[in-house]
């Protein structure tokens, strides 16, 4: 059987608490909330903590709160609340379409919008067991010296995963960071970097206690897309995150966020040249499938052929920019 | 209650076969009471674990124990170990249960180890440190007919078989078309939920005593005996609640059983190995995966004359079942259809990958998907129907298969094809998605959008397929299966069969055939545990036979009680508290009342072994399938739409299971046809998780239409036939069919990945 390693088990009672722990203790501790992806994790000994910080008992950063300013969130609020909540389902739909479309309805019962934001990278060559990684001989990840998808490459490209976190860029978000001595702020689209082995800007001792959509977000055009093996379960294979200004004279601005290939969500760059003006239609779509196309390169990270992930780079970008654009 | 009901229930019990009863074991799996093997708490136990080969071909150089570990508390055994043979006996006994000093294949045992503590147990085997100098290795069927390295004998076939009838010379001679294929089908996981588990304990009179997941106890009963030089009654081997089977349980549990017993042998105390999923997918059995070549040849108005078919399978490093599978695919390989001129050739091969073995359908999957494929080719060619084209070469009574099998009665063919065509609306349906087809088509050219801007197309496929039940040739007359009954002291009647309940509804079954022949409602039947100390040998839980040749036996046990309680009671019985008045009665007067019923040969079935001819199966089951897709041209994926099937299977003696039975054969029949492949990395499975070796689940199960035609069986219990393995062989060739007709590109692969189609479609320029 695969079982856990032993640990001790922490239930901080308040945000104060934890960060107090974690201000002494963040490089043997990890932080659980949901559990859904630390959880299978441990069994694999990709985390060997001292102690394990369960957010569960943190009621303060269970919350949806609804402003003229901006929509925020709290870390600990479970994906399948945000795929329900009225508001979001109102002004940010393609935000509750992501969470519907993560896992399995038991795994969005538990997992929460600030595990799928700090979820772990993915790759073949990681997602195995020790005695596996062992024989595989171990990667840059953890354990190794090497990459096996890139093998000169100096840096992990395991995929980036979550559901959740490109349409947050797509939508402007922010999260909120604190550590013991206070908080920070960072947009969501400057929250990852290209590193899979910790792909993003939180550094020992920090939690995400806030994520933040700003009002201005909401009349945007937006959709999400997401390729997969099967009808539930599986993580992306692809994922296409879009959102547009449009106005009477076309497109004002867009973000395309494309990912799953490799360590952080890619935001496809030079759009606004690209859209400027133009109504959101098939052309458009054609034209941004051919940037992201361009731009993406799919690697061996994960078990699906990277060939064909890259061919449908741009039919999912043609889907997200038609179903921003509600063309039936 | 009116005295004229009053009055049939005295001479009939309200009758339990072709009744839905409530399942035997239900409510304990339901509300968790049922104990599986890792459910089992025994004191003083030792958690097993197995060292196994990361190369799949090579010498043993040594295996040393790191001294740096705490080797305190750990209990370490080699095949020096192995009181008797180091072999896991079978039908060709050459897997050794731990290798000596070369190895196979990838994950084969060679050491095992043991200790108190789980973790520490992990720990340990983590600290042998085994060496081994690579040899080459062959990998592929391809590698193995090349001779890439020679790996078994001086050619890497393990098993070559030939059937023919008719002149196949003749047969394309006479044809006006002859037409060739090659299909391809990989390996297929069982995937029950249950992974593989066994727990073994020394007895105080030196014997055995071994307990688990399984599906077939009197197998792992002998292989115990030669593995540990052990006479049978020294033995004892009992199946514990099992959570799936599927044929992976048919000859794994003998390993896994062996190495439990080893352990607990050297130990003493009692051990249990237990499996997590990712060792279960690399190391236990597989489907066999097969190229099969194929020429045919056909008269213009669809008359088939001559089939020329070339199988090879992949048996993996060691025979073990492979034989018995190449001759169930060998001979299910022209399907159930008149071809006056065959000729069958089937290959299983040694490769350097763990060995294939059982798993539903036992080569018939195989087989028949490449000839319904093939089918569909010629239909193709001439311009038929896919349905006319069969109809009119399916086999009818009075007909001869491939062996020289006259099908004497109870043959479906026609019927279930009909059923489906009917059912699906076939030649409409057929037709109005060939409309919506080019409609779509002209839309996409004019740049209109339909379908939300997907390129979806649509698709209806259809397959005809056959099985046999029970044991291939002699197979049956060999087992000589025998089935007990007697009665517990309270007077209720005790099924004693070694044959498992693994999900599929058996133990609920055996009751009701018993409950019918005694008259009494199937609750006040007992079923005793399979257990090699308290059960006889009825055979194992294999090849769709358990119902119509062991159920058989049991009806025939329970009608002898009847007559004899009868006979002593001077007078009919009525009811369940008069037969357990009555046996009560006689327990006190007579002592113990045992009633026992061996297999014999149905009158007419001949098989001889040597030439392969004669009568396969006592009766064949018949099977069709039309299958609805979409196929989105973009992605290339393809999703089930609708499944409707038809299934001769004799009698439902119970509907409610044979149905589930089909339905989710029918389920694994999809998966296998485009989700599941097993990815190799240097001959080791790349994807032994179920996060990447993936099955339908229920979000991608279609809704599935399940019509049970019952044309009896005279040598079956109330006409019943095989349902168990029937249902896996017709969905694969349907989906191909299906994807064929939506796309006009006809693959000859499974699984049809996204990614598999996609290049399809681009060699065919689409
Ligand atoms: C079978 C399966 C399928 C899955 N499929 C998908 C899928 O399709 N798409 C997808 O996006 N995900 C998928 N997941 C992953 C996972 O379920 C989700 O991403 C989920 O949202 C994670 O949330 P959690 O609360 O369970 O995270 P946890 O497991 O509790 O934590 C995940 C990581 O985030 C960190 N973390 C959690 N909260 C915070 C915080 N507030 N501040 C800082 N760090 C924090 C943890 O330390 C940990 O490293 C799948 C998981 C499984 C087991
Ligand atoms: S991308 Fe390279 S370094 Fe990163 S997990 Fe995969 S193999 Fe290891």
């Amino acid at each position: 059987m695969l079982t856990l390693p032993a640990f001790e088990w922490l239930r901080p009672a308040n945000l104060d608490d934890a960060l107090a722990h974690l201000a002494n203790h963040a490089a043997e501790s990890l932080v659980v909330a949901g559990g859904t992806d630390a959880v299978p994790n441990l069994k694999h000994r990709l985390h060997e903590p001292r102690w394990i910080v369960h957010l569960g008992r943190l009621d303060e950063l269970r919350f949806v709160r609804e402003s003229e300013g901006a929509l925020s969130i709290g870390p600990l609020v479970t994906l399948s609340a945000i795929a329900r909540h009225e508001g979001i389902r109102r002004d940010f739909p393609s935000l509750a379409r992501a969470a519907s479309l993560v896992a399995s309805p038991q795994i969005r019962n538990m997992g929460t919008l600030g595990g799928n934001l700090c979820l772990d990278t993915r790759c073949t060559y990681y997602n195995q067991t020790y005695f596996w990684r062992d024989a595989l001989g171990f990667c840059l990840k953890k354990d190794g010296v090497r990459c096996h998808v890139v093998p000169q490459g100096r840096r992990c490209v395991a995929a980036h995963s979550s559901d959740v976190s490109p349409v947050l860029i797509s939508l402007d978000a922010s999260v909120d960071i604190s550590n013991a001595r206070g908080s920070r702020t960072v947009p969501v689209d400057e929250f990852f970097v290209g590193d899979g082995v910790h792909n993003n800007v939180l550094v020992p001792g920090e939690l995400v206690t806030r994520v933040t959509i700003p009002a201005a977000s909401r009349g945007l055009r937006a959709a999400y897309q997401k390729l997969r093996p099967r009808a539930a379960i599986d993580f992306p294979m692809l994922s296409v995150a879009f959102a547009a200004r449009v106005s009477d004279g076309g497109c004002e601005h867009a973000r395309l966020v494309v990912s799953a290939l490799g360590a952080k969500p890619r935001r496809i760059g030079g759009l606004d040249a690209l859209v400027k003006g133009r109504p959101l239609d098939d052309a458009l779509g054609e034209a941004l499938a051919e940037a992201a196309y361009r731009q993406c390169r799919p690697l061996t990270n994960v078990a699906y052929d990277d060939a064909y992930r890259h061919e449908m780079v741009p039919v999912f970008v043609r889907r997200a920019v038609r179903e921003a654009g509600g063309i039936a | 209650m009116s005295p004229r009901r009053a009055k049939v229930a005295v001479i009939h019990a309200p009758s339990s076969v072709g009744v839905s009863v409530h399942r035997v074991e239900g409510v304990d799996k339901v509300t968790g009471a049922a104990r599986y093997l890792d459910d089992l708490v025994v004191p003083g136990v030792l958690h097993g674990r197995t060292v196994r080969s990361v190369v799949p071909r090579g010498r043993i150089r040594r295996v040393t124990l790191d001294p740096a570990f705490d080797w305190k508390g750990v209990v370490v055994a080699d095949h020096r170990d192995i009181p008797g043979e180091n072999v896991v006996a079978l039908i060709a006994n050459d897997q050794p249960l731990l290798a000596v000093d070369e190895v196979r294949h990838a994950e084969e045992p060679i050491l095992l180890v043991a200790h108190e503590n789980p973790e520490r147990a992990e720990a340990a085997r983590l600290a042998v440190k085994v060496e081994i100098e690579p040899l080459e290795a062959v990998l592929t069927v391809e590698d193995a007919l090349a001779r890439r390295a020679l790996v078994h004998g001086d050619d890497n076939v393990f098993k070559e078989i030939v059937i023919a009838r008719g002149d196949l010379e003749r047969g394309f001679s006479d044809a006006d078309l002859v037409i060739e294929g090659e299909y391809r089908s990989g390996h297929q996981e069982q995937l029950y939920i249950e992974n593989n588990a066994m727990l073994a304990e020394r007895t105080r009179d030196g014997g055995l005593f071994v307990r688990g997941s399984l599906q077939c106890p009197y197998y792992v009963h002998r292989a115990l005996e030669r593995m540990f030089a052990l006479p049978a009654g020294k033995v004892r081997v009992l199946q514990t609640v099992t959570g799936g089977g599927f044929g992976g349980k048919e000859e794994y549990p003998s390993m896994i059983g062996g190495h439990a017993a080893l352990l607990a042998w050297k130990s003493g105390r009692p051990v249990k190995i237990v499996y997590d999923r990712l060792e279960d997918i690399a190391a236990t059995t597989k489907r066999h995966p097969a190229v099969s070549r194929l020429r045919a040849g056909v008269m213009r108005d669809g008359t088939l004359t001559a089939l020329d078919f070339d199988l090879v399978m992949d048996g993996g490093a060691y025979e073990t079942l492979t034989a018995v599978v190449l001759s169930r695919g060998a001979i299910h390989a022209a399907g159930p259809y008149r071809w006056p001129n065959v000729r069958i050739r089937a290959r299983g091969v040694a490769t350097n990958t763990p060995p294939n073995g059982a798993f539903r359908g036992f080569g018939a999957p195989q087989t028949q998907f490449a000839l319904e494929c093939h089918m569909d080719r010629i239909a193709a060619a001439l311009g038929m129907d896919a349905v006319e084209l069969r109809h009119r070469n399916a086999v009818r009574i009075g007909d001869v298969t491939p062996t020289g099998q006259v099908l004497k009665e109870s043959v479906g063919a026609r019927q279930v094809l009909e059923r489906v065509a009917a059912r699906s609306k076939w030649s409409a349906a057929r037709r109005e998605i060939e409309r919506a087809n080019a409609a779509a088509e002209v839309a996409e050219r004019s740049a209109r959008t339909v379908n939300g801007g997907r390129r979806l197309r649509r698709g209806l496929g259809v397959s005809l397929v056959y099985h046999g039940a029970g044991f291939t040739g002699s197979g049956e007359v060999r087992l000589a299966s025998l089935a007990a009954m007697d009665l517990d002291r309270d007077g209720h009647p005790r099924v004693r069969v070694a044959n498992t309940e693994i999900g599929q509804g058996t133990t609920t079954m055996f009751a009701q055939l018993a409950a019918e022949a005694l008259r009494v409602p199937a609750e006040f039947v007992r079923i005793e545990d399979p257990d090699t100390g308290s059960v006889p040998d009825s055979g194992p839980t294999v090849a769709s036979r358990t119902c119509m040749v062991v159920g058989g036996l049991v009806a025939e046990c329970a009608t002898a009680m009847r007559e004899r309680l009868e006979l002593f009671a001077e007078r009919p019985i009525k009811g369940a508290n008069d037969f357990a008045h009555v046996a009560r009665r006689y327990l006190a007067a007579r002592g113990a009342l045992r009633i026992e019923r061996r297999y014999r040969r149905p009158p007419g079935i001949e098989w001889d072994d040597a030439s392969y001819r004669g009568d396969a199966y006592g009766v064949f089951s018949y099977a069709s399938c039309a299958i609805e897709v979409e196929v989105d041209l973009d992605t290339c994926e393809t999703r089930v739409v609708h499944v409707q099937t038809a299934q001769d299977i004799g009698k439902a003696i119970h509907p409610v299971l044979a149905a589930g039975q089909i339905e989710g054969g029918t389920l694994q029949g999809l998966g296998w046809a485009l989700l599941e492949e097993l990815r190799w990395k240097e001959g080791r499975v790349w994807n032994h998780q179920l996060t990447n070796y993936i099955i339908p689940t229920s979000a991608d199960a279609p809704p599935i239409e399940v019509e049970i035609v019952e044309i009896p069986y005279s040598h079956g219990p109330h006409g019943a036939k095989g349902v168990g393995e029937l249902p896996m062989d017709a969905p694969a060739p349907a989906v191909v069919a299906a994807i064929a007709h939506a796309t006009g590109v006809a693959v000859s692969e499974i699984p049809v990945t996204p990614e598999r189609l996609r290049r399809a479609l681009r060699e065919a320029g689409r």
